[in-house]
């Protein structure tokens, strides 16, 4: 009986047919695949606004790096030498000490 | 026989004609004043109807003989006398008789082709010597933009330019190392006693000026560099695959005569910045930079030149101090009634310089401050000898910085007054002043403030329709932990509509 009046219903409406079997083959996860993409797509804005905001703060970072150390160098005398021994001479015993010991 | 063209306040309509070109040049008495796209003819009748930019309306006044040429070629393709009404004829000029062009950005600019001052050959000499500076320095730099265009078009500049792009090849990687290298550039270039505009962390501009202390011209220096994904990237606009044998090592090309350092293969960059058929001019050109890369670089590199043109073009019209309006004074008179004797006061967007001096009349000393070079120059005209004036911008938050530390170093203990300035200000802006005041007020001090808080109908490239409601004054203040008292309102007639206008205290 279902055979036969699926055979009617082609004769009498083919393209409601054709679209009702397309509609019964469809995804049964498609109902909750339109939530789901609007959360991504509510997720994905929430990450590029971060990603901004991460931007900013490099900048920001990168400002003060620079107005410090700038400070800095105008207002801050230079480090005394600690000794007398410069670092060159210390290479040159190391190695000597090193050259013998070899 | 039917007119080839018609015109009036509105618009341009060009006869049902066979064109065969996409850009046209718009002629007034044989001066360039744009350049745009042709629009597609009407189906039925064939006529083009081409809008005027609305910064061209106004001065439309008087008759002229309006030309239509092809961009390409020059060729003309329409011609005739238009009358738009009232007296003379047009004539679209600043205040030194130059001829001005609608630039790219939609805005009036002199350009080349206007221009019969000799400034091409001062600006070239110019580029050269910044070039072989920069290069003893180490920066490998090369021209870019409309400046490689016309060189490889014509061995000449765009005459519908109106200034010289240089880029130099950062060779870091991270954003933050770009934006120290941009500062020692700077420094550099300042230790060389040029005159530099920050745009953005990647964007300097070197100003160069005339004898009144005007804007002459001036030279852009973008920086380039190689993001980790190896694409390159030269903020504003450009983000893409552009191999780096193809900038360096650079080679130099004649532009007017004058030798330039140009990337090695500037065909490559030229096809990276404009597409395949850059040779085809179009001075109607508009860079459309993709939102994900907008994004990367205005917040990486900030944008701080908002407006500025703005008020540069605003105070271009300027020749001198006009009189005062009665009652312009009243906000001045209030805010020296709460100042100690001999007080050191900066005024912040001091524009003209009439209320700084009217302060330092009372025998205060005053700083004024603004970031519009022709604003400065009128205020220079009668400055006293306790007011200086100085550039600043007070949306570069990194200039702000120094600035403030260079106050304090002083051991300086400023108070502010700012009259009709937080309303035309972006947000981000306000944010980084209320910043700075943070570090410099004390208990004693405060910024006297004027603002407009009612909305007129906003035009976004207008700051002065822009608006500052007195909720938010609270709320970005506070962010900084700063006070706010409203001290009173009263009603102004501005150009656009009867606004509330109020004045306030911050302090810390």
């Amino acid at each position: 009986m279902k055979q036969f009046l699926g055979n009617i219903a082609q004769r009498l409406a083919p393209r409601t047919v054709r679209n009702l079997r397309k509609l019964n083959a469809l995804d049964p996860q498609l109902g909750s695949g339109v939530p789901q993409l609007i959360s991504y797509e509510r997720e994905l804005r929430a990450l590029r606004r971060e990603v901004d905001e991460l931007r900013r703060e490099n900048r920001r970072v990168a400002e003060l790096y620079d107005v410090f150390f700038q400070w800095a160098h105008q207002n801050v005398a230079p480090p005394k030498p600690t000794s007398k021994v410069d670092a060159a001479g210390t290479a040159q015993r190391v190695a000597d000490v090193l050259s013998k010991d070899a | 026989m039917p007119k080839p063209l018609r015109a009036d306040k509105r618009e341009l309509r060009l006869a049902p004609i066979e064109v065969g070109t996409p850009t046209i040049d718009i002629f007034f008495d044989e001066h360039r004043v744009w350049s745009t796209r042709l629009p597609k003819p009407h189906p039925r009748t064939g006529v083009r109807r081409i809008p005027w930019p609305p910064a061209m309306v106004p001065h439309l006044h008087g008759d002229s003989t309006v030309t239509i040429r092809k961009s390409a070629t020059g060729e003309k393709i329409a011609s005739q006398d238009v009358r738009f009404g009232g007296p003379g004829r047009v004539e679209i000029t600043d205040p030194r008789g130059r001829w001005l062009a609608i630039d790219k950005w939609n805005r009036f600019g002199p350009s080349f082709d206007g221009d019969s001052s000799g400034v091409q050959d001062r600006m070239l000499a110019s580029a050269a010597l910044v070039a072989e500076q920069l290069g003893n320095l180490g920066y490998p730099i090369y021209i870019v933009g409309g400046t490689l265009l016309g060189a490889m078009r014509s061995g000449n500049l765009l005459p519908h330019d109106g200034d010289i792009d240089f880029a130099f090849l950062c060779p870091k990687s991270d954003p933050q190392d770009v934006i120290l290298v941009s500062f020692e550039l700077e420094r550099q270039l300042l230790s060389l006693g040029y005159t530099v505009v920050r745009h953005s962390h990647t964007h300097l501009e070197i100003v160069f000026f005339s004898n009144d202390g005007g804007t002459d011209y001036y030279i852009d220096i973008f920086t380039g560099y190689y993001s980790t994904d190896g694409l390159y990237n030269q903020p504003f606009a450009l983000r893409g695959k552009l191999a780096k044998s193809e900038l360096l090592p650079t080679k130099d090309l004649e532009v007017g005569g004058v030798a330039l350092p140009a990337p090695a293969v500037p065909e490559a960059w030229l096809e990276f910045a404009y597409g395949p058929n850059w040779r085809i001019p179009d001075p109607s050109f508009q860079w459309k930079v993709p939102h994900a890369t907008q994004r990367r670089f205005e917040n990486s590199y900030g944008v701080f030149n908002r407006q500025r043109v703005f008020w540069e073009k605003t105070w271009q019209k300027v020749d001198k101090r006009t009189q005062s309006e009665e009652g312009e004074f009243d906000d001045v008179d209030r805010f020296l009634r709460l100042l100690p004797e001999q007080a050191f006061v900066i005024d912040l967007g001091c524009g003209d310089g009439r209320q700084a001096e009217r302060i330092a009349a009372a025998g205060h000393h005053v700083l004024g401050v603004d970031y519009s070079f022709e604003a400065l120059r009128v205020a220079r005209q009668t400055q006293p000898e306790n007011v200086e004036y100085r550039f600043l911008n007070l949306n570069d938050r990194h200039g702000l910085w120094h600035f403030a530390l260079e106050m304090m170093s002083q051991g300086r203990q400023p108070y502010f007054f700012a009259r009709n300035l937080l309303h035309v200000m972006p947000q981000l802006g306000r944010s980084d002043l209320f910043g700075m005041l943070r570090c410099l007020l004390n208990a004693e001090t405060f910024l006297y403030a004027t603002f407009d808080a009612s909305p007129v109908p906003r035009i976004p490239p207008n700051p002065l329709t822009w608006t500052f409601r007195p909720a938010l004054f609270s709320v970005e203040a506070w962010r900084w932990k700063l006070g706010t008292t409203v001290l009173g309102e009263r009603e102004r007639t501005t150009p656009f509509g009867q606004r509330k206008n109020l004045t306030a205290l911050v302090w810390l």
